[in-house]
């Protein structure tokens, strides 16, 4: 209801007093049973009316209620004051710095009114706030003081001159973000370190060779997992961490190749890895996988956590040069070879027997069938021996670059026990 | 917590209904009503309450510092109540919700006696007024 260019038109625009007396006239059709309904502000002027409720008969209530507030200081003033009487009831509403009141029905329900006071009619307020300021300034409903401070012309200048700065940045494609911003955390797993024996197929009692230090073992099921949840992210490296100390190292990890410890809950982890950690056998820590873009971030945590040392960093990648020797010429101590090849009648080519990683290394460059001999020289002399080779057996010469000849090579070779020799394979 | 209990004759507005009630029965009211009061008042979130009757005042509040200005106020909600209820038609004054920022009050008109109950805001004043409840219209049906 509009009064004419009332005191609070002055105040605070006849649009826009108006819009909420709208408003409240049509919250009145959809609640018939409010009879009354308005909005004042603090200072006690009212800011909009229902059709039906005289500015004379608001302006009482709004005397009687503002004098009761000012008692109302020893419950840290007034919220809400609801007056249920036989026939109405009465509500004092509280929103930010203005109340609403209303008349209705004493059986009008609850939520219904709860949603209109609470919800609908602080809604109304504060659009009919945002609208006014966009388009006139100060001349809506009152606004925060600091909505109301105004810029000096010379701070706008400055603003104007930085904003194309800002502009001139290329924004992300949207379509991009939701990988990073909805992607999973990488879970942490529990487990408990268990010795590491070495991985690798067909070298009987040299597993051991094999193993490199910075490679932990997991279940094949909880890597499953991992890359079931990561989808087409790559898992290649994983975090282990004992919380009991904090250490943490990163790692490869491959799959648990001995059966007796899969779907055990363990991590096999090398000696080296369980000392780096301070760990042992038995202890159970935290293993998470290190995914894709989360790489790097994990790392940057990892050393601003802990020391450098920390982190075990790992090796680019399985080099067997780094714990054998040279593919093409290898250098090796002899060692007598016993046995029946002793009495053979045979002449050569004689029998070498060398350590079976070689032999295996080998075969990976070359291919299993072309290396059919090797070539042993004495570089004292520079005397050269083409002999046929087999893997050694005896496991006291395994892994100490020593290969056996029998004594008849040996002296073809101008070699005894204990000189060195270099052997290369000879392909066909 | 220091409870003080006291109770003192009102000093003015003291109206004497001989119609109704005779001392006595106005007495074993008071009592019965008095007994759910104090079993409401074992929670560690009502701060107490002020009953008034014609003739006299029970107060019982667990922090009695605050006393007068609770009454005050109790007794204002009651006369502002009277008042907007005279401009705005609301008929007789059954009960009064007053929701502060640290406290709420619960006033309750009983047949010629006021109680306003005070408690903490997370209290929920409907189930004080659910256990008030049968004795207000005991008292009405009996006034």
């Amino acid at each position: 209801m509009t009064l004419g260019t009332s005191r609070r038109d002055i105040m605070y625009g006849q649009a826009q007093s108006s819009v909420v007396d709208n408003a409240l006239d049509e919250i009145r059709n959809v609640y018939p049973d409010v009879s009354h309904i308005f909005i004042f502000n603090q200072d006690g002027t009212i800011v909009a009316f229902n059709g039906d409720t005289s500015q004379e008969l608001t302006q009482k209530v709004i005397n009687a209620f503002q004098t009761f507030c000012e008692k109302a200081s020893v419950v840290g003033g007034l919220d809400s004051l609801t007056i249920t009487g036989t026939d109405h009831q009465m509500r004092f509403n509280r929103i930010d710095n203005y109340v609403l009141a209303d008349v209705s029905s004493p059986d009008i329900d609850e939520k219904s009114l709860n949603a209109l006071s609470r919800v609908l009619i602080p809604t109304i307020i504060r659009l009919s706030n945002k609208s006014q300021t966009n388009s006139n300034g100060s001349d809506g409903f009152p606004v925060d003081a600091k909505l109301e401070q105004t810029v000096p012309p010379e701070q706008l200048i400055e603003q104007d001159l930085v904003l194309p700065e800002i502009h001139k940045e290329k924004p992300t494609p949207i379509q991009n973000e939701p990988s990073k911003l909805f992607f999973p955390e990488p879970p942490a797993n529990q487990l408990m370190v268990e010795d590491i024996h070495g991985f690798g197929k067909g070298f009987g009692n040299f597993k051991g060779l094999r193993t490199n230090p910075d490679v932990a073992l997991i279940d094949r099921s909880l890597i499953d997992q991992w890359n079931e949840l990561c989808g087409e992210k790559k898992i290649e490296e994983v975090i282990v961490e004992d919380t009991t100390n904090g250490k943490r190292a990163r790692l490869r990890f491959k799959p648990i190749q001995d059966s007796k410890y899969e779907g055990k809950g363990v991590v096999q982890l090398s000696n080296k890895t369980q000392t780096e950690l301070q760990t042992k056998k038995g202890t159970l820590i935290l293993v998470r996988p290190i995914i894709d873009e989360h790489a790097q971030k994990v790392q940057s945590i990892a050393h601003i956590n802990e020391p450098d040392e920390a982190i075990a960093e790992p090796e680019e990648s399985l080099n067997p040069s780094q714990y054998l020797p040279d593919l093409e010429k290898a250098e090796y101590t002899v060692e007598n070879l016993s046995g029946i090849t002793v009495f053979r009648k045979d002449p050569p080519p004689f029998i070498v027997r060398i350590d079976v990683a070689l032999i295996e290394l080998w075969r990976e460059k070359y291919g299993k069938n072309e290396i059919s001999m090797v070539v042993v020289e004495n570089p004292s002399q520079n005397q050269e021996l083409t002999c046929n080779f087999k893997p050694l057996q005896d496991s006291n010469y395994m892994g100490k670059q020593i290969i056996q000849l029998s004594q008849k090579a040996q002296a073809a070779l101008g070699v005894k026990k204990g000189d060195r020799v270099t052997i290369k394979p000879a392909t066909k | 917590m220091v409870k003080k209990r006291t109770i003192m004759n009102e000093t003015f507005g003291a109206v004497i209904d001989s119609t109704a009630q005779t001392e006595s029965e106005e007495s074993q009211d008071l009592d019965y009503l008095q007994t759910v009061l104090e079993e409401i008042l074992t929670s560690d979130q009502i701060s107490g309450y002020i009953l008034r009757t014609s003739t006299k005042a029970l107060v019982n509040m667990k922090c009695p510092d605050d006393f007068l200005e609770y009454a005050v106020l109790s007794s204002q909600a009651f006369e502002t109540s009277t008042q907007l209820s005279g401009i705005l038609e609301l008929g007789e004054i059954e009960k009064i919700l007053l929701e502060g920022k640290e406290t709420n009050v619960l006033c309750i008109e009983l047949g010629g006696k006021t109680l306003c109950i005070f408690m903490e805001k997370k209290m929920d004043p409907n189930s004080i007024f659910s256990k008030i409840l049968p004795h207000a219209e005991q008292t009405k049906t009996f006034a």
